[in-house]
C-alpha cells in the first residue's frame, strides 16, 4: 500500500453470492484489496476463481441472480451504496472495462462509430461533428490507422486487434480514473497481443488512468502490473509488488502458478506444469484452505481452519497456514 | 451480397416456375372434362369438340403449358365461367381490400408482438412475462374464425359498437375504413401477433445475455437504451425473417377472415371461386398467391441483408 | 401454419435422457396440466360413442334451439339434436384428423428430409419443391385439394398433411445436415456402416427429438387447420358432426343460439391450448438450451 491519501479504488470484504439452479454459489468469498490512482494492479486467478466477477461487481453489473456484499470505495465513495442510476454514471466515465472477446463484446449490427459516439452522447451530451472529431482522434490514439474511415466500418471488418483497439478506444473515450480490463488479450493471437499491451500501458501513463488487469497469463503481469492481487477459489491469497512476487512467492498456489509459466530457462524440458486438481465449487465460506486439497504442504490444521491474509515471511500478505520461505537467488530449481 | 441476392433471385424464379406448373397440371387434374365444362351441361360433342380446339385442349399438355405461360406473359388468365369477367380484372380489383387488410393486420402483430415479446423477456419471471406467455398461447390456441364469431356476438350483436362486415377503402373514408377494418385486423393480427412475441422474446433473451449488451451496460447506458438501440436491434433479425415466413399463414387467415367479416377481398374470391368450381379464377387466384408469396420472400431476403451489416457489407468472414 | 419451431442445441440424446425428458415435462405443472386434458380429451373422444348421453344425429323437434340445462349440458342446435355429444363426436374427428394428418407428414416428409440432408445432389431439388408447396398458403393448397378431389375427412387430411409438409422436410433436412457432421457418425462410416444403415441407425433416432417437437406443435395447427377447413365447407361435410361444421352451421342463428357456436370453439381451444402446453414443455424439456434460461 503507498503512503498518503486515500487509494482511488479500496475493496473491503466483497462477497459474492449466486442463486443458480443447483443451489447457491460463493463466487468471490470476502475480498479485499486496492488500487491507487495511476496504478496498474493485476488481479490473477485460474478461471472460476472469482477474479472477473469481481471486477463486474464494482459497478453492479452482475446478473440479478448475484448477491453482492461488502465495501466498494471509489474515490471516497462506497459504490456499493449508490443508486443504480448513479452507478449508470460512473461506468463508461470514471470506470470503464475492456472485455476479453472483443468480436462478441462489440455490437455486430453498429458501427464502430455509433459505438464510440455512444459513450460521448451518454457522458459529455457531445453529438454530431464533435463526438465524431472526438472518435476520430480516439481512434487515432489507440493506433487504429485510416480511423475516419474505421468509423463507418462494422466491428465484422476489423481484425481481432482492431477490434480490441477499438474497444480500449470505446473505455479511454471519457479518460476514466480506472479502466477494467478483464483478460484484454487472451482471445488474440500473440502476436497481437504485445501491440494491446503496449497501446494499455501508454495510454494509461499518459492519461493518468489506474489500470486494475483481470488476467490468468502472468506473462502479461510481468509485462505490464505493478502490484499483483492473486485469487483462488473466490478468495485473495496473496498480494505483492509484481517483482515482489515473481521473486518470493509465499503462497503454495502462487508458487504452482509461476511454476506453470513455461519458462525453457527454468524447466530444461520446457514443459508446462499443471497444478494437479481444479478450482472447488463451493456453497459457502468453509472454515479452512480452499486449497488444501491440492497443496502437498496442506496438514489437519489447513483443513479445518480458516488461514487469514496476513504478511508472511517475504513482507507481503499471503492466506497461508505455511507460507513458502524467501528463496534466495540461485537455489530454486 | 451481390451474389447472395443473384442466388435468392434465380431461386425465386425457380420456384415461380415450379408453381406455374403446379397450379397447371392442378387444373389439369380437376375431375370432369373442362371443355365439357366450358362448353355448358347441354352441349352436344360436336360443340365440345369445336371448344376443345378453340381453347387448344386437343394439342400436347407441353404444348398447352408453353401457351399458359405464354398468355400469363400478357397478364392473361382468362374469363371467369361465373361472372364472364377477365380474370386479371376481378383480382386487381380484389387485392387491395386484402391488402389494407393484410398491412393492418401485420401492423397489430409487430406492435403487439414485438412489444409483448421484449416486455417479457426484459421482465424475466414476473407477472408481465406470465401474461404475455399467456396471452401468446392463447393466441396460437384459438382459431381466428372462431374469435372473429366470438367477436362479433361481443362488439357487433350484444353490444352494436362496430360494424360486423362490409369493407370500406381507406382512400374514401379512413374513419368508418378503420372502423370496418378494426375487428377483422385485431382477429386476423392476433395469431400472428403471438408467433412474433414468441421468437422476439426468446430472440431477446439471446441477445441479451450476449457480451456485447454487458458491454453497452458497462459504458453506462440505461436500460432502455442496452434493450433497444443494443439488444431489439439484434433481435430483429431474427424476427423479421419470422415475419416473413408468417405472411402465408397471414394469407390463409386473410381467407378465413374475409369469409366471415365479409370483405370483398381476394380470400373470398378464392373460396366463391371454389364452390362454384370456377376454373380460371382458381388458377388465377392460386398463381396470383404463390406470386406474390415467392416476392414477399424474396423481399424479407433483401431486408435481411439491410438490417444485417454482415451480409450487407462483406469483409472478414465471422 | 408456418411456425417455425427451434431446434435443440446439438446434443446427441439417447433413449434413455428421453425418458428423463418425460419425467422433466411432467414436473412441469402446466405441461402435465396439458397432458392431462390431452388424454382425458383422446379417452373421451375414444369412447364417444358410450359417453355421449344421446346418439349425435338424433332430431328432436320437441327440444329445438334449447340453452344449456341438466337434460342438454351443451344445450340443442335448431333441429333439437344434443351439442354434447355431437361435441363429443366432433372432437373425435379433430383427433383423428389431427393425427393422421401430422403421421402422414412425418412418413411422407421425414424420408425426404433424411434425403435431401445426406445427398448433396437432392438436396436443391427437394429444397425447391419444398419452396414451391410453401409458396401456396396451406389453405390456398387446401383449397386447391377441396377441388380436385372434393371436400371429405380425407380431403382434409390429405390438404393439412401436404401443408406441415415443409415443416417437417426443413427440420428433418437440418437435424441430417448437423448430425451427418458429427464424430460418432463419422466413426460408423469408419466402421464400414453403409448409408442405409447410417440413416436408419445413427441419424434418425438422434433427429427423433427436434421431430417430436415438431410434430407436437404441429398437431394443434393440424386440428385447428381442420376446423378451418369444415367451417369453410372444404373439409367434413354434415353429417359428420365436425367442431368446423358445428360452428359454420350456427352462423346463421347467433341471436338466437349463441352457445352453438361458442362451445364448439371452447372445445377446440380447450385441446389446442392443453396440445401447445405439452408441446412446450416437451421442447423445454428436450432443450438444454431453453434450460439454461
Amino acid at each position: 500500500m503507498r503512503p498518503g491519501g486515500e487509494p482511488l479504488l479500496a475493496v473491503r470484504d466483497l462477497t459474492v453470492r449466486f442463486r443458480t439452479e443447483d443451489g447457491p454459489v460463493l463466487a468471490v468469498d470476502g475480498a479485499s484489496f486496492e488500487v491507487a490512482g495511476q496504478e496498474t494492479v493485476a488481479l490473477v486467478g485460474e478461471s472460476g476463481c472469482g477474479k472477473s466477477v469481481t471486477a463486474m461487481a464494482l459497478t453492479g453489473l452482475l446478473p440479478p441472480n448475484a448477491t453482492v456484499s461488502g465495501e466498494v470505495r471509489f474515490g471516497g465513495d462506497n459504490l456499493q451504496q449508490r443508486s443504480r442510476s448513479a452507478l449508470r454514471a460512473i461506468r463508461g466515465r470514471e470506470i470503464a472495462y475492456v472485455f476479453q472477446e472483443p468480436m462478441t463484446s462489440l455490437n455486430p449490427v453498429l458501427t464502430i462509430g455509433r459505438q464510440i459516439a455512444e459513450v460521448l452522447h451518454r457522458h459529455q451530451r457531445l453529438r454530431g461533428a464533435p463526438a465524431r472529431r472526438r472518435a476520430v482522434e480516439l481512434l487515432d490514439l489507440v493506433g487504429i490507422p485510416l480511423p475516419a474511415r474505421r468509423l463507418r466500418e462494422y466491428p465484422h471488418q476489423l481484425s481481432g486487434g482492431m477490434r480490441q483497439r477499438a474497444m480500449i478506444a470505446m473505455a479511454l473515450a471519457c479518460t476514466p480514473k480506472l479502466l477494467v480490463a478483464d483478460e484484454p488479450t487472451t482471445a488474440l493471437d500473440v502476436t497481437v497481443q504485445a501491440g494491446i499491451l503496449d497501446v494499455l500501458r501508454t495510454l494509461s501513463a499518459e492519461t493518468g488512468t489506474a489500470v486494475l488487469l483481470i488476467t490468468h497469463d502472468l506473462g502479461v503481469v510481468a509485462d505490464i502490473a505493478d502490484r499483483v492481487v492473486v485469487m483462488y477459489a473466490g478468495r485473495v491469497i496473496e498480494e505483492a509488488d509484481v517483482d515482489d512476487l515473481f521473486a518470493r512467492p509465499g503462497h503454495p498456489y502462487t508458487r504452482g502458478l509461476l511454476d506453470a509459466v513455461p519458462n525453457p530457462a527454468r524447466r530444461s524440458d520446457g514443459s508446462l506444469r499443471e497444478i494437479p486438481g481444479r478450482v472447488p465449487v463451493l456453497a459457502s465460506s468453509p472454515d479452512a484452505c480452499t486449497f488444501a486439497d491440492r497443496c502437498s504442504r496442506a496438514d489437519s490444521t489447513c483443513r479445518v481452519h480458516r488461514p487469514e491474509l496476513v504478511p508472511g515471511p517475504a513482507g507481503h500478505p499471503v492466506r497461508c497456514w505455511h507460507p513458502l520461505a524467501p528463496v534466495v537467488a540461485g537455489e530454486r530449481r | 451480397m451481390g451474389r447472395y441476392l443473384l442466388r435468392r433471385l434465380v431461386e425465386s424464379a425457380v420456384t415461380l416456375v415450379l408453381a406455374t406448373m403446379v397450379v397447371f397440371l392442378g387444373v389439369r387434374a380437376l375431375p370432369g372434362d373442362p371443355a365439357r365444362t366450358l362448353a355448358g351441361e347441354e352441349a352436344d360433342p360436336v360443340a365440345i369438340d369445336e371448344i376443345r380446339r378453340q381453347y387448344g385442349l386437343d394439342q400436347p399438355v407441353p404444348v398447352q403449358y408453353y401457351r399458359y405461360l405464354e398468355n400469363l406473359a400478357r397478364g392473361e388468365m382468362g374469363d371467369s365461367l361465373r361472372t364472364g369477367l377477365p380474370v386479371t380484372e376481378t383480382i386487381r380489383d380484389a387485392l387491395p381490400v386484402t391488402l389494407q387488410l393484410a398491412v393492418f393486420s401485420l401492423a397489430v402483430a409487430v406492435l403487439i408482438g414485438i412489444g409483448t415479446g421484449v416486455v417479457a423477456a426484459v421482465r424475466r419471471r414476473g407477472p408481465a412475462e406470465w401474461g404475455a406467455n399467456t396471452v401468446a398461447l392463447l393466441g396460437l390456441s384459438i382459431p381466428n374464425f372462431w374469435l372473429g364469431l366470438m367477436a362479433i356476438l361481443v362488439f357487433a350483436i350484444a353490444f352494436p359498437v362496430l360494424p360486423a362486415s362490409g369493407f370500406v377503402s381507406v382512400f374514401e373514408n379512413p374513419v368508418e375504413s378503420f372502423r370496418h377494418l378494426l375487428m377483422p385486423s385485431l382477429v386476423l393480427g392476433t395469431g400472428l401477433a403471438a408467433v412474433v412475441m414468441r421468437q422476439t422474446r426468446s430472440a431477446m433473451l439471446e441477445s441479451l445475455s450476449a457480451d456485447y449488451v454487458r458491454t453497452a451496460r458497462a459504458k453506462g447506458l440505461s436500460g432502455a437504451q442496452v434493450v433497444l438501440s443494443h439488444a431489439l436491434r439484434n433481435s430483429l433479425i431474427v424476427v423479421v425473417t419470422i415475419v416473413g415466413l408468417q405472411l402465408g399463414g397471414l394469407i390463409s387467415g386473410a381467407v378465413v377472415t374475409e369469409q366471415i367479416f365479409v370483405l370483398p377481398g381476394f380470400g373470398k374470391l378464392t373460396i366463391d371461386a371454389v364452390f362454384t368450381r370456377d376454373y380460371p379464377m382458381i388458377q388465377g387466384v392460386v398463381l396470383v398467391t404463390a406470386a406474390a408469396y415467392i416476392g414477399i420472400n424474396l423481399l424479407v431476403d433483401m431486408l435481411y441483408s439491410v438490417i444485417d451489416p454482415r451480409i450487407r457489407v462483406g469483409g472478414a468472414a465471422l | 401454419m408456418t411456425t417455425v419451431v427451434e431446434l435443440p442445441t446439438p446434443t446427441v440424446v439417447a433413449p434413455r435422457s428421453r425418458r428423463r425428458a418425460l419425467r422433466r415435462v411432467l414436473r412441469n405443472p402446466l405441461a402435465a396440466a396439458g397432458l392431462v386434458v390431452v388424454v382425458v380429451v383422446l379417452a373421451a373422444a375414444a369412447l364417444a360413442d358410450l359417453l355421449a348421453p344421446y346418439p349425435f344425429d338424433l332430431v328432436d323437434f320437441d327440444a329445438t334451439l334449447q340453452p344449456p340445462s341438466l337434460a342438454h349440458w351443451f344445450g340443442t342446435d335448431e333441429l333439437g339434436r344434443d351439442q354434447l355429444s355431437r361435441v363429443l363426436h366432433g372432437l373425435r374427428v379433430s383427433m383423428i384428423v389431427g393425427v393422421m394428418s401430422v403421421v402422414l407428414s412425418l412418413v411422407v416428409g421425414v424420408p425426404l428430409g433424411l434425403l435431401a440432408g445426406f445427398y448433396r445432389l437432392l438436396d436443391p431439388v427437394i429444397s425447391r419443391l419444398t419452396d414451391t408447396l410453401l409458396a401456396f398458403p396451406f389453405l390456398v393448397l387446401a383449397v386447391g385439394l377441396a377441388a380436385i378431389l372434393g371436400p371429405s375427412l380425407t380431403t382434409a387430411t390429405v390438404a393439412l398433411a401436404v401443408g406441415l409438409l415443409p415443416l417437417i422436410i426443413r427440420v428433418a433436412r437440418s437435424e441430417t445436415l448437423r448430425l451427418r457432421e458429427m464424430d460418432f457418425v463419422a466413426a460408423a462410416v469408419a466402421d464400414g456402416a453403409d448409408d442405409l444403415e447410417l440413416l436408419r441407425r445413427h441419424i434418425l433416432p438422434n433427429a427423433v427429438n427436434a421431430l417430436l417437437v415438431q410434430a407436437t406443435v404441429a398437431v394443434p395447427l393440424a386440428i385447428i387447420g381442420e376446423a378451418i377447413l369444415s367451417f369453410l365447407g372444404l373439409g367434413v361435410r354434415p353429417p359428420i358432426p365436425s367442431l368446423g361444421v358445428m360452428i359454420a352451421s350456427a352462423q346463421p342463428l347467433f341471436r338466437d343460439g349463441p352457445w352453438l357456436a361458442v362451445i364448439p370453439g371452447v372445445a377446440i381451444v380447450v385441446l389446442t391450448l392443453a396440445l401447445n402446453l405439452f408441446g412446450d414443455g416437451l421442447r423445454d424439456a428436450l432443450d438444454p438450451r431453453e434450460l439454461r434460461r
